[in-house]
Protein backbone atom coordinates (compact mmCIF):
# COMPACT_ATOMS: atom_id res chain seq x y z
CA UNK A 1 0.00 0.00 0.00
CA UNK A 2 1.13 3.68 -0.49
CA UNK A 3 1.29 5.72 2.10
CA UNK A 4 1.70 9.27 2.58
CA UNK A 5 3.69 10.46 6.03
CA UNK A 6 3.86 13.66 7.44
CA UNK A 7 4.90 15.15 10.71
CA UNK A 8 5.24 18.28 12.76
CA UNK A 9 8.36 17.68 15.51
CA UNK A 10 9.20 21.02 17.53
CA UNK A 11 13.04 19.01 18.82
CA UNK A 12 15.73 19.03 16.25
CA UNK A 13 17.11 15.95 17.06
CA UNK A 14 14.04 14.23 17.35
CA UNK A 15 13.28 15.36 14.11
CA UNK A 16 16.22 14.23 12.42
CA UNK A 17 15.90 11.06 14.40
CA UNK A 18 12.21 10.42 12.74
CA UNK A 19 13.44 11.78 8.71
CA UNK A 20 16.36 8.97 9.22
CA UNK A 21 13.52 6.34 10.15
CA UNK A 22 11.17 7.05 7.44
CA UNK A 23 14.38 7.11 4.70
CA UNK A 24 14.05 3.35 5.43
CA UNK A 25 10.89 3.11 4.08
CA UNK A 26 10.36 5.73 1.49
CA UNK A 27 11.31 8.81 -0.04
CA UNK A 28 11.63 12.06 0.77
CA UNK A 29 9.35 14.57 -1.33
CA UNK A 30 9.13 17.61 0.92
CA UNK A 31 10.84 19.16 3.96
CA UNK A 32 8.91 17.04 5.91
CA UNK A 33 6.74 14.91 4.16
CA UNK A 34 7.51 11.19 3.21
CA UNK A 35 6.24 8.82 0.16
CA UNK A 36 6.56 5.33 1.10
CA UNK A 37 5.75 2.84 -1.96
CA UNK A 38 5.17 -0.84 -1.30
CA UNK A 39 4.13 -1.14 2.65
CA UNK A 40 2.91 -4.29 3.24
CA UNK A 41 0.81 -3.96 6.80
CA UNK A 42 3.93 -5.18 8.84
CA UNK A 43 6.70 -2.96 7.15
CA UNK A 44 4.11 -0.21 7.84
CA UNK A 45 3.23 -1.24 11.96
CA UNK A 46 6.77 -1.67 12.18
CA UNK A 47 7.75 1.82 10.83
CA UNK A 48 4.80 3.39 13.35
CA UNK A 49 6.25 1.62 15.86
CA UNK A 50 9.52 2.89 15.29
CA UNK A 51 8.07 6.56 15.13
CA UNK A 52 5.93 6.09 18.16
CA UNK A 53 8.98 5.25 20.30
CA UNK A 54 10.71 8.53 19.01
CA UNK A 55 7.94 11.41 19.43
CA UNK A 56 6.79 13.31 22.51
CA UNK A 57 3.13 12.73 22.56
CA UNK A 58 1.96 16.18 23.90
CA UNK A 59 4.06 18.26 21.36
CA UNK A 60 4.50 15.96 18.14
CA UNK A 61 2.71 14.50 15.82
CA UNK A 62 2.81 12.05 13.05
CA UNK A 63 0.52 11.51 10.02
CA UNK A 64 -0.29 8.57 7.88
CA UNK A 65 -2.13 8.77 4.36
CA UNK A 66 -3.15 5.76 2.77
CA UNK A 67 -3.13 6.03 -0.85
CA UNK A 68 -5.39 3.45 -3.35
CA UNK A 69 -3.94 3.26 -6.91
CA UNK A 70 -6.95 5.36 -8.07
CA UNK A 71 -6.12 8.26 -5.78
CA UNK A 72 -2.71 8.28 -6.52
CA UNK A 73 -3.54 8.51 -10.49
CA UNK A 74 -5.07 11.97 -9.91
CA UNK A 75 -2.35 13.32 -7.57
CA UNK A 76 -0.84 16.33 -8.86
CA UNK A 77 2.33 18.49 -8.30
CA UNK A 78 2.58 22.40 -8.28
CA UNK A 79 5.73 23.72 -8.40
CA UNK A 80 9.47 21.91 -8.59
CA UNK A 81 8.93 18.09 -7.79
CA UNK A 82 7.64 15.01 -9.67
CA UNK A 83 4.61 12.82 -9.47
CA UNK A 84 5.05 10.13 -6.74
CA UNK A 85 6.49 6.74 -8.36
CA UNK A 86 4.84 3.71 -8.59
CA UNK A 87 7.55 1.11 -9.86
CA UNK A 88 9.17 -1.19 -8.55
CA UNK A 89 12.56 -0.60 -9.75
CA UNK A 90 14.73 2.36 -9.91
CA UNK A 91 17.80 3.48 -11.67
CA UNK A 92 20.89 5.64 -9.94
CA UNK B 1 11.64 -0.21 -4.67
CA UNK B 2 12.14 -3.99 -4.72
CA UNK B 3 15.11 -3.61 -7.05
CA UNK B 4 17.78 -0.66 -8.06
CA UNK B 5 20.34 -0.85 -10.79
CA UNK B 6 23.13 1.55 -10.11
CA UNK B 7 24.47 2.82 -13.66
CA UNK B 8 26.13 5.34 -12.26
CA UNK B 9 30.37 5.28 -12.18
CA UNK B 10 32.27 6.10 -9.72
CA UNK B 11 29.35 5.89 -7.48
CA UNK B 12 29.94 4.83 -3.97
CA UNK B 13 27.63 3.40 -1.90
CA UNK B 14 27.45 3.64 2.00
CA UNK B 15 24.89 3.02 4.57
CA UNK B 16 23.29 5.71 6.69
CA UNK B 17 20.50 4.52 9.13
CA UNK B 18 18.38 2.17 7.63
CA UNK B 19 18.95 3.31 3.95
CA UNK B 20 22.19 3.58 1.52
CA UNK B 21 23.06 6.55 0.52
CA UNK B 22 24.68 6.99 -3.19
CA UNK B 23 27.44 9.31 -3.51
CA UNK B 24 29.77 10.65 -6.14
CA UNK B 25 32.58 12.85 -5.89
CA UNK B 26 31.58 13.29 -2.54
CA UNK B 27 28.05 14.60 -3.23
CA UNK B 28 24.82 12.80 -2.90
CA UNK B 29 23.18 11.71 -5.79
CA UNK B 30 20.49 9.09 -4.35
CA UNK B 31 19.14 8.10 -1.26
CA UNK B 32 17.98 4.17 -1.36
CA UNK B 33 15.24 2.79 1.18
CA UNK B 34 16.53 -0.62 2.29
CA UNK B 35 12.97 -1.66 3.59
CA UNK B 36 11.59 -3.85 0.84
CA UNK B 37 14.87 -3.90 -0.92
CA UNK B 38 15.38 -7.36 -2.63
CA UNK B 39 17.82 -6.80 -5.47
CA UNK B 40 20.97 -4.61 -6.24
CA UNK B 41 22.29 -4.71 -9.20
CA UNK B 42 25.90 -3.10 -9.67
CA UNK B 43 26.68 -1.86 -13.79
CA UNK B 44 30.50 -0.77 -13.81
CA UNK B 45 32.20 1.01 -11.48
CA UNK B 46 30.93 1.33 -8.23
CA UNK B 47 32.05 0.50 -4.38
CA UNK B 48 30.37 -0.16 -1.83
CA UNK B 49 31.27 0.10 1.91
CA UNK B 50 31.93 -2.81 4.62
CA UNK B 51 28.75 -1.79 6.31
CA UNK B 52 26.60 -1.90 3.04
CA UNK B 53 27.84 -5.25 2.27
CA UNK B 54 27.31 -6.05 5.94
CA UNK B 55 23.50 -5.50 5.50
CA UNK B 56 23.12 -6.78 1.62
CA UNK B 57 24.42 -9.97 3.39
CA UNK B 58 21.41 -9.88 6.33
CA UNK B 59 18.65 -9.14 4.31
CA UNK B 60 19.89 -11.22 1.62
CA UNK B 61 19.81 -8.91 -0.87
CA UNK B 62 20.64 -10.47 -4.35
CA UNK B 63 23.52 -8.39 -5.56
CA UNK B 64 24.82 -8.90 -9.11
CA UNK B 65 27.73 -7.21 -10.44
CA UNK B 66 27.84 -6.16 -14.23
CA UNK B 67 30.18 -5.21 -16.08
CA UNK B 68 29.88 -1.51 -17.77
CA UNK B 69 28.84 -3.04 -21.38
CA UNK B 70 26.30 -5.35 -19.10
CA UNK B 71 27.94 -8.33 -19.00
CA UNK B 72 27.41 -10.72 -16.01
CA UNK B 73 30.37 -10.42 -13.71
CA UNK B 74 29.95 -11.84 -10.41
CA UNK B 75 27.22 -12.29 -7.87
CA UNK B 76 26.85 -11.98 -3.99
CA UNK B 77 26.53 -15.39 -2.80
CA UNK B 78 24.85 -16.00 0.30
CA UNK B 79 25.32 -19.53 1.52
CA UNK B 80 21.27 -20.41 2.02
CA UNK B 81 20.71 -23.51 1.28
CA UNK B 82 19.81 -26.26 3.16
CA UNK B 83 18.70 -28.58 0.86
CA UNK B 84 21.22 -30.98 0.59
CA UNK B 85 18.64 -33.46 -0.58
CA UNK B 86 17.05 -31.45 -3.35
CA UNK B 87 20.71 -30.55 -5.05
CA UNK B 88 21.47 -34.85 -4.30
CA UNK B 89 18.24 -35.77 -6.58
CA UNK B 90 19.54 -33.21 -9.30
CA UNK B 91 22.93 -34.82 -9.45
CA UNK B 92 22.10 -38.48 -8.85
CA UNK B 93 19.19 -37.71 -11.53
CA UNK B 94 20.50 -35.56 -13.95
CA UNK B 95 23.20 -38.11 -14.30
CA UNK B 96 21.05 -41.17 -15.01
CA UNK B 97 20.88 -41.42 -19.01
CA UNK B 98 17.22 -42.02 -19.85
CA UNK B 99 16.32 -39.13 -17.11
CA UNK B 100 19.00 -37.08 -19.01
CA UNK B 101 17.45 -37.65 -21.94
CA UNK B 102 13.64 -37.39 -21.39
CA UNK B 103 14.30 -34.29 -19.36
CA UNK B 104 16.01 -32.48 -22.22
CA UNK B 105 13.55 -33.65 -24.71
CA UNK B 106 10.82 -31.81 -23.04
CA UNK B 107 13.10 -28.96 -22.80
CA UNK B 108 13.62 -28.88 -26.50
CA UNK B 109 10.17 -29.66 -27.53
CA UNK B 110 8.88 -26.79 -25.44
CA UNK B 111 11.61 -24.34 -27.29
CA UNK B 112 10.72 -25.67 -30.89
CA UNK B 113 6.87 -24.92 -30.55
CA UNK B 114 6.97 -21.43 -28.47
CA UNK B 115 9.49 -20.35 -31.46
CA UNK B 116 6.92 -21.83 -34.09
CA UNK B 117 4.09 -20.17 -32.89
CA UNK B 118 5.57 -17.22 -32.73
CA UNK B 119 6.67 -17.41 -36.64
CA UNK B 120 3.34 -18.54 -36.91
CA UNK B 121 1.35 -15.50 -35.39
CA UNK B 122 4.09 -13.14 -37.01
CA UNK B 123 3.61 -14.54 -40.16
CA UNK B 124 -0.05 -13.90 -39.93
CA UNK B 125 0.26 -10.35 -38.97
CA UNK B 126 2.62 -9.76 -41.63
CA UNK B 127 1.25 -12.02 -44.38
CA UNK B 128 4.37 -13.37 -45.02
CA UNK B 129 4.93 -17.19 -46.46
CA UNK B 130 8.29 -17.58 -45.76
CA UNK B 131 7.46 -16.96 -41.83
CA UNK B 132 4.76 -19.67 -42.69
CA UNK B 133 7.25 -21.77 -43.75
CA UNK B 134 9.74 -21.62 -41.36
CA UNK B 135 7.42 -21.95 -38.58
CA UNK B 136 5.80 -25.18 -40.09
CA UNK B 137 9.70 -26.52 -40.28
CA UNK B 138 10.31 -26.20 -37.09
CA UNK B 139 7.01 -27.84 -36.02
CA UNK B 140 7.86 -30.71 -37.72
CA UNK B 141 11.47 -30.68 -35.66
CA UNK B 142 9.45 -30.42 -32.63
CA UNK B 143 7.72 -33.58 -33.61
CA UNK B 144 11.52 -35.64 -34.51
CA UNK B 145 11.99 -34.61 -30.98
CA UNK B 146 10.06 -37.31 -28.83
CA UNK B 147 11.48 -39.99 -31.08
CA UNK B 148 15.13 -39.35 -31.02
CA UNK B 149 17.40 -41.19 -28.56
CA UNK B 150 20.55 -39.37 -28.64
CA UNK B 151 21.54 -36.55 -26.81
CA UNK B 152 24.20 -35.35 -29.27
CA UNK B 153 21.72 -35.49 -32.54
CA UNK B 154 18.63 -34.04 -30.41
CA UNK B 155 21.41 -30.76 -29.53
CA UNK B 156 21.70 -31.02 -33.54
CA UNK B 157 17.60 -30.80 -34.34
CA UNK B 158 17.82 -28.01 -31.62
CA UNK B 159 20.52 -26.61 -33.31
CA UNK B 160 19.12 -26.60 -36.68
CA UNK B 161 16.26 -25.01 -35.57
CA UNK B 162 17.81 -21.87 -34.06
CA UNK B 163 19.31 -21.68 -37.22
CA UNK B 164 15.71 -21.82 -39.16
CA UNK B 165 14.67 -19.54 -36.62
CA UNK B 166 17.28 -17.16 -37.21
CA UNK B 167 17.09 -17.07 -41.44
CA UNK B 168 13.83 -15.69 -41.05
CA UNK B 169 14.49 -13.39 -38.38
CA UNK B 170 15.05 -10.21 -40.69
CA UNK B 171 11.27 -10.48 -42.05
CA UNK B 172 10.75 -9.89 -38.19
CA UNK B 173 11.82 -6.67 -38.48
CA UNK B 174 10.08 -3.65 -40.28
CA UNK B 175 12.11 -1.03 -39.70
CA UNK B 176 14.78 -0.68 -42.95
CA UNK B 177 18.63 -0.68 -42.02
CA UNK B 178 18.80 -2.80 -39.53
CA UNK B 179 21.42 -5.19 -41.10
CA UNK B 180 21.06 -8.99 -39.97
CA UNK B 181 23.67 -11.85 -41.07
CA UNK B 182 22.34 -14.37 -38.52
CA UNK B 183 22.81 -14.95 -35.29
CA UNK B 184 26.60 -13.81 -33.91
CA UNK B 185 28.07 -12.98 -30.75
CA UNK B 186 31.26 -12.30 -28.39
CA UNK B 187 31.33 -10.28 -30.06
CA UNK B 188 28.04 -9.32 -31.75
CA UNK B 189 28.48 -7.63 -34.20
CA UNK B 190 25.53 -5.36 -35.36
CA UNK B 191 22.77 -3.66 -33.30
CA UNK B 192 20.15 -6.22 -33.75
CA UNK B 193 23.00 -9.14 -32.17
CA UNK B 194 23.62 -7.02 -29.70
CA UNK B 195 20.35 -6.15 -28.30
CA UNK B 196 19.56 -9.74 -28.19
CA UNK B 197 22.58 -10.48 -26.42
CA UNK B 198 21.88 -8.70 -24.02
CA UNK B 199 18.43 -9.23 -23.34
CA UNK B 200 19.52 -13.07 -23.45
CA UNK B 201 22.18 -12.53 -20.26
CA UNK B 202 19.38 -10.14 -18.43
CA UNK B 203 16.98 -13.60 -18.79
CA UNK B 204 19.35 -16.22 -17.90
CA UNK B 205 20.45 -13.97 -14.44
CA UNK B 206 16.35 -14.31 -14.09
CA UNK B 207 16.62 -17.75 -14.34
CA UNK B 208 19.79 -18.03 -12.27
CA UNK B 209 18.28 -16.11 -9.68
CA UNK B 210 14.81 -18.16 -9.38
CA UNK B 211 17.08 -21.70 -9.42
CA UNK B 212 19.05 -20.42 -6.58
CA UNK B 213 15.60 -19.44 -4.76
CA UNK B 214 14.82 -22.74 -5.04
CA UNK B 215 18.34 -24.57 -3.94
CA UNK B 216 19.32 -26.14 -6.94
CA UNK B 217 23.11 -26.14 -8.42
CA UNK B 218 22.82 -24.17 -11.37
CA UNK B 219 25.81 -25.43 -13.08
CA UNK B 220 24.20 -28.82 -13.50
CA UNK B 221 22.37 -28.79 -16.49
CA UNK B 222 20.79 -31.70 -18.99
CA UNK B 223 20.80 -29.54 -22.54
CA UNK B 224 23.87 -27.76 -22.04
CA UNK B 225 26.88 -30.39 -21.27
CA UNK B 226 29.00 -29.59 -18.18
CA UNK B 227 31.18 -26.71 -18.79
CA UNK B 228 33.88 -25.09 -17.22
CA UNK B 229 32.20 -22.10 -15.10
CA UNK B 230 29.00 -22.31 -17.71
CA UNK B 231 25.78 -22.22 -15.68
CA UNK B 232 24.56 -25.26 -17.83
CA UNK B 233 20.63 -25.48 -15.97
CA UNK B 234 20.39 -21.62 -16.01
CA UNK B 235 21.41 -22.31 -19.81
CA UNK B 236 18.31 -24.82 -20.09
CA UNK B 237 15.44 -23.46 -18.66
CA UNK B 238 16.47 -19.69 -20.01
CA UNK B 239 15.68 -21.75 -23.73
CA UNK B 240 11.60 -21.60 -23.26
CA UNK B 241 11.56 -17.76 -22.46
CA UNK B 242 14.31 -16.53 -24.93
CA UNK B 243 11.45 -15.80 -27.70
CA UNK B 244 8.32 -15.37 -25.19
CA UNK B 245 10.56 -13.12 -23.97
CA UNK B 246 13.68 -11.95 -25.05
CA UNK B 247 13.14 -12.19 -29.09
CA UNK B 248 9.69 -10.43 -28.49
CA UNK B 249 10.58 -7.01 -26.22
CA UNK B 250 13.90 -6.46 -28.69
CA UNK B 251 11.47 -6.85 -31.47
CA UNK B 252 9.10 -4.47 -30.01
CA UNK B 253 11.70 -1.69 -29.61
CA UNK B 254 13.02 -2.07 -33.27
CA UNK B 255 9.73 -1.74 -34.40
CA UNK B 256 7.82 0.69 -32.41
CA UNK B 257 11.03 2.92 -33.30
CA UNK B 258 11.81 3.57 -29.77
CA UNK B 259 15.77 2.11 -29.92
CA UNK B 260 17.17 3.25 -33.54
CA UNK B 261 20.41 2.86 -35.71
CA UNK B 262 21.63 5.93 -34.43
CA UNK B 263 21.80 4.73 -30.57
CA UNK B 264 24.74 3.12 -30.86
CA UNK B 265 28.47 3.20 -31.04
CA UNK B 266 30.22 1.74 -34.10
CA UNK B 267 33.65 1.13 -34.29
CA UNK B 268 35.69 -0.76 -37.50
CA UNK B 269 36.68 -3.59 -36.31
CA UNK B 270 39.60 -6.29 -38.14
CA UNK B 271 37.30 -8.98 -36.93
CA UNK B 272 38.39 -12.32 -34.82
CA UNK B 273 42.32 -11.37 -34.15
CA UNK B 274 42.07 -10.49 -30.89
CA UNK B 275 44.28 -12.04 -28.28
CA UNK B 276 41.87 -13.08 -25.28
CA UNK B 277 38.57 -12.28 -24.22
CA UNK B 278 39.44 -8.48 -22.91
CA UNK B 279 41.35 -7.35 -25.60
CA UNK B 280 37.97 -8.48 -27.25
CA UNK B 281 35.69 -6.22 -25.38
CA UNK B 282 37.52 -3.75 -26.03
CA UNK B 283 37.17 -3.89 -29.23
CA UNK B 284 33.62 -4.73 -29.61
CA UNK B 285 32.10 -3.50 -33.17
CA UNK B 286 28.49 -2.48 -31.78
CA UNK B 287 27.45 -0.65 -28.65
CA UNK B 288 25.04 0.75 -26.83
CA UNK B 289 25.21 4.51 -25.80
CA UNK B 290 24.88 5.31 -22.18
CA UNK B 291 21.40 6.98 -22.35
CA UNK B 292 20.20 3.80 -24.30
CA UNK B 293 20.99 1.61 -22.17
CA UNK B 294 19.69 3.31 -19.12
CA UNK B 295 15.98 3.15 -21.58
CA UNK B 296 16.36 -0.33 -22.23
CA UNK B 297 16.41 -1.48 -18.84
CA UNK B 298 13.53 0.68 -18.01
CA UNK B 299 11.69 -0.86 -20.96
CA UNK B 300 13.03 -4.33 -19.59
CA UNK B 301 12.00 -3.74 -15.89
CA UNK B 302 8.60 -2.59 -17.23
CA UNK B 303 7.92 -5.93 -19.67
CA UNK B 304 8.70 -8.21 -16.94
CA UNK B 305 6.36 -6.34 -14.69
CA UNK B 306 3.80 -7.08 -17.29
CA UNK B 307 0.64 -9.22 -15.74
CA UNK B 308 -0.35 -12.16 -16.85
CA UNK B 309 -2.49 -15.04 -15.72
CA UNK B 310 -0.60 -17.96 -15.15
CA UNK B 311 -1.83 -21.43 -17.37
CA UNK B 312 -1.38 -23.81 -14.43
CA UNK B 313 -2.77 -22.55 -11.76
CA UNK B 314 -4.77 -19.50 -13.14
CA UNK B 315 -3.63 -17.21 -10.33
CA UNK B 316 -2.36 -13.60 -11.44
CA UNK B 317 1.30 -12.93 -11.76
CA UNK B 318 3.95 -11.36 -13.46
CA UNK B 319 6.49 -12.47 -15.84
CA UNK B 320 9.17 -12.94 -13.18
CA UNK B 321 6.59 -14.80 -11.47
CA UNK B 322 5.98 -17.06 -14.33
CA UNK B 323 9.91 -17.93 -14.41
CA UNK B 324 9.78 -19.12 -10.23
CA UNK B 325 7.03 -20.58 -11.45
CA UNK B 326 8.50 -23.07 -13.75
CA UNK B 327 11.96 -23.21 -11.86
CA UNK B 328 9.80 -24.54 -8.97
CA UNK B 329 8.02 -26.85 -11.26
CA UNK B 330 11.77 -28.51 -12.60
CA UNK B 331 12.47 -28.52 -8.86
CA UNK B 332 9.24 -30.43 -7.94
CA UNK B 333 10.02 -32.98 -11.32
CA UNK B 334 13.73 -33.28 -9.94
CA UNK B 335 12.96 -34.38 -6.54
CA UNK B 336 10.01 -36.79 -8.17
CA UNK B 337 7.02 -34.99 -6.93
CA UNK B 338 5.92 -34.90 -11.07
CA UNK B 339 6.81 -37.47 -13.45
CA UNK B 340 7.42 -35.38 -16.71
CA UNK B 341 8.59 -31.81 -16.71
CA UNK B 342 5.91 -29.63 -18.95
CA UNK B 343 8.06 -26.51 -19.94
CA UNK B 344 6.08 -23.37 -20.41
CA UNK B 345 3.20 -23.26 -22.91
CA UNK B 346 2.81 -20.36 -24.73
CA UNK B 347 -0.36 -21.11 -26.11
CA UNK B 348 -2.31 -21.78 -23.05
CA UNK B 349 -1.84 -18.05 -22.33
CA UNK B 350 -2.86 -16.04 -24.86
Amino acid sequence: MFYVVSYDISDDRVRYRVAKVLKAYGVRVQKSVFECPDLTEKRFLKMKDRLEALIDFTTDSVRYYRQCRGCLAQCEVSGAGELPATTKFSVV
Amino acid sequence: MERTYILEQGAYLRKAGNHLVVTKNREIIAEIPLEGLSQLTLVGFSSLSGAVLEVLIRHRIETVLLSPRGQFRARLMVDEHKHVQRRQGQYVKLSGADFALRTTQSIVRGKLRNTARFLALRGSRYGSEALHRAAAQIKGLSALVDRQKDMDLLRGIEGHAANLYFEVFPLLVRVPGFEFNGRNRRPPLDPLNALLSFVYTLLTQEVLTAIKVVGLDPYLGCLHAVDYGRPSLACDLVEEWRTFLGDRLVLALVNRRVIGLDDFVYRPTPCADAVDEEELKHRRPVEMKPKIARAFIEAYEKWMASRILDPGSRERTDYRGLIQRQVWKFCHYLVGDRDSYEPFIWSEVS
